[in-house]
């Protein structure tokens, strides 16, 4: 692996008293590739997600130990402006949550919040957005209506074209084909085979045939940690981890 | 126990019958075609024919038995995608099935060597080098089952190694048998006919040899075709 983009050390989280949801996690991402992150429900992954980019700090009594390097430089710096983290590191939540407006301000927004003005700017850079996450086609004859009207598979990717609008160097995408059908999902899985030439990309899915699908490397997380970490055809023909094959092989743990 | 070191059931109930009963399937495939040789082999050493129509009638069954292992394999592929052990188990069984479909068709050719040689009526030849060979390829067949049935990597690795040494048997008994057929050119018919039985010996001790590694990949997921000696990997008996 060439210098890694982002270098997590040591990272544990936890939400308050209770145990830590995330123990001793050290992962280090390649540049341009696309990491699946594979695990049960509840091992921790959209916390993991959410550390990259620090949005987990917005929960109450959040506790963060460890580090996290992005392009060699520490997220938790001083001088480090969480706004800016999260323009550069894009994230698409585990639901699909278009904003109550219309399908251009949808893509506009993050735009506008960045403090983009010029109409033929925002307008070049949505049609953009929409294009590379494969939607403009179905929207452009329509991009005043509700982002409500449309349907799930294409909120799915108009929320992707949200987040790269801004242009992220690094896109988290929490179960980005989650409840859409198979075409809609080869699609998704089309469009994140595409766009990990111009970002590095992390997908959390429960979809094991998905994250081998899609990704170059997965980690497989159990209760917080780290199992095994490796390329992907190896995780998914010869995990050294007996843990890892009894999930991936769908066994009683 | 074929397939994985630790012998968790799968969630699937059903998934799990599926793998069983091609495991099952791949032994007795094993088991028919090693039948099957020792007949042909019998056939031939005792100049029998009915023993011979019996390996040439029975090659059917193992082209059955073929077509199904073939027919579970890509079923679990396609309904069941299975990864790591699993997916490592279905591929080996994919190729110990073709390699032991391929023992049973050199089987069926010494079969038909031994009839041609029974009719020809030439009773000359005693089969010395047949039988030098012929014993050895069958205890590494033997040994590439056993490998099989009991997952045993070191087994296999043995296999693999002395497959080398049964090549030079092969050549040494080809290079007596064309000298005898220069010396005695009134036999030259029989010793064709031998010299085929023997080219057919010389392919299963390929085959099972392809077994071994088979086994190796399936336990440890490691290709150690064309490998020299040297580049084999070491591993310790557990
Ligand atoms: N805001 C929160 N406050 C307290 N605990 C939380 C919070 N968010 C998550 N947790 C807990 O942290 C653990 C990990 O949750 P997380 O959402 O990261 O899991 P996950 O792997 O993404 O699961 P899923 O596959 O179901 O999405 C869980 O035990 C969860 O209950
Ligand atoms: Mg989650």
């Amino acid at each position: 692996m060439t210098q890694p983009i982002i270098e997590i050390k040591d990272l544990a989280l936890s939400y308050g008293p209770q145990q830590a949801v995330l123990n001793n996690i050290q992962l280090s991402l390649e540049r341009n590739s696309v990491t699946a992150i594979i695990g049960a429900s509840g091992s921790g992954k959209s916390s993991l997600l959410r550390c990259l980019n620090r949005l987990v700090e917005l929960t109450p009594n959040a506790r963060i130990t460890g580090d996290i390097m992005f392009e060699g430089e520490s997220i938790f710096g001083a001088r480090v402006d969480p706004t800016i983290l999260r323009q550069r590191i894009g994230m698409v939540f585990q639901k699909p949550n278009p904003f109550p407006m219309s399908i251009f301000e949808n893509v506009a927004y993050g735009l506008r919040l960045a403090g983009e003005k010029s109409p033929r700017v925002l307008q070049e850079k949505v049609e953009q957005a929409l294009l590379a996450a494969a939607l403009w086609d179905e929207v452009r004859d329509r991009l005043d209506a509700q982002a409500a009207v449309l349907s799930g598979g294409q909120q799915q990717r108009l929320v992707i074209a949200r987040a790269i609008a801004v242009e992220p160097e690094v896109l988290l995408l929490d179960e980005p084909a989650s409840s859409l059908d198979p075409i809609s999902t080869l699609r998704i899985e089309e469009l994140i085979y595409r766009l990990k030439q111009d970002f590095t990309i992390v997908v959390v899915t429960h979809n094991m045939q998905q994250a081998a699908r899609v990704s170059d490397w997965a980690a497989f997380m159990h209760d917080g940690t780290i199992v095994e970490y490796d390329n992907t055809t190896t995780l998914f023909t010869n995990p050294r981890e007996v843990r890892t094959e009894d999930y991936i092989t769908g066994r009683f743990g | 126990m074929l397939g994985n070191e630790h012998q968790k059931q799968h969630i699937s109930g059903q998934f799990n019958s599926e793998l069983e009963t091609l495991k099952n399937d791949i032994l007795a495939m094993g088991g028919l075609v090693e039948s099957q040789l020792t007949l042909a082999v019998a056939a031939l050493l005792e100049k029998n024919s009915a023993k011979a129509l019996l390996v040439i009638e029975n090659d059917q069954s193992v082209n059955a038995l073929e077509r199904r292992i073939d027919q579970e394999c890509a079923r679990i592929l396609a309904r069941r995608q299975p990864a790591a052990g699993d997916l490592r188990l279905v591929l080996a069984v994919l190729k110990i099935n073709l390699n032991l479909e391929r023992v049973g068709d050199e089987a069926a050719k010494i079969a038909k060597q031994a009839k041609v040689i029974v009719e020809s009526n030439d009773s000359g030849s005693q089969f010395v080098q047949l039988r030098q060979l012929a014993r050895p390829v069958m205890r590494t067949l033997r040994q590439s089952l056993d490998a099989l049935a009991r997952s045993d990597v070191m087994l296999a690795l043995q296999i693999v190694r002395e497959d080398v040494s049964l090549d030079t048997l092969y050549g040494e008994a080809m290079r007596a048998l064309i000298k005898h057929m220069q010396a005695n050119p009134v036999a030259i018919g029989t010793v064709l006919n031998e010299l085929w039985a023997l080219k057919a010996l010389e392919r299963i001790g390929d085959h099972a040899s392809n077994v071994g590694e088979q086994v190796i990949y399936m336990v440890k997921g490691q290709d150690v075709r064309h490998l020299t000696a040297g580049e084999m990997p070491v591993w310790h008996s557990e």
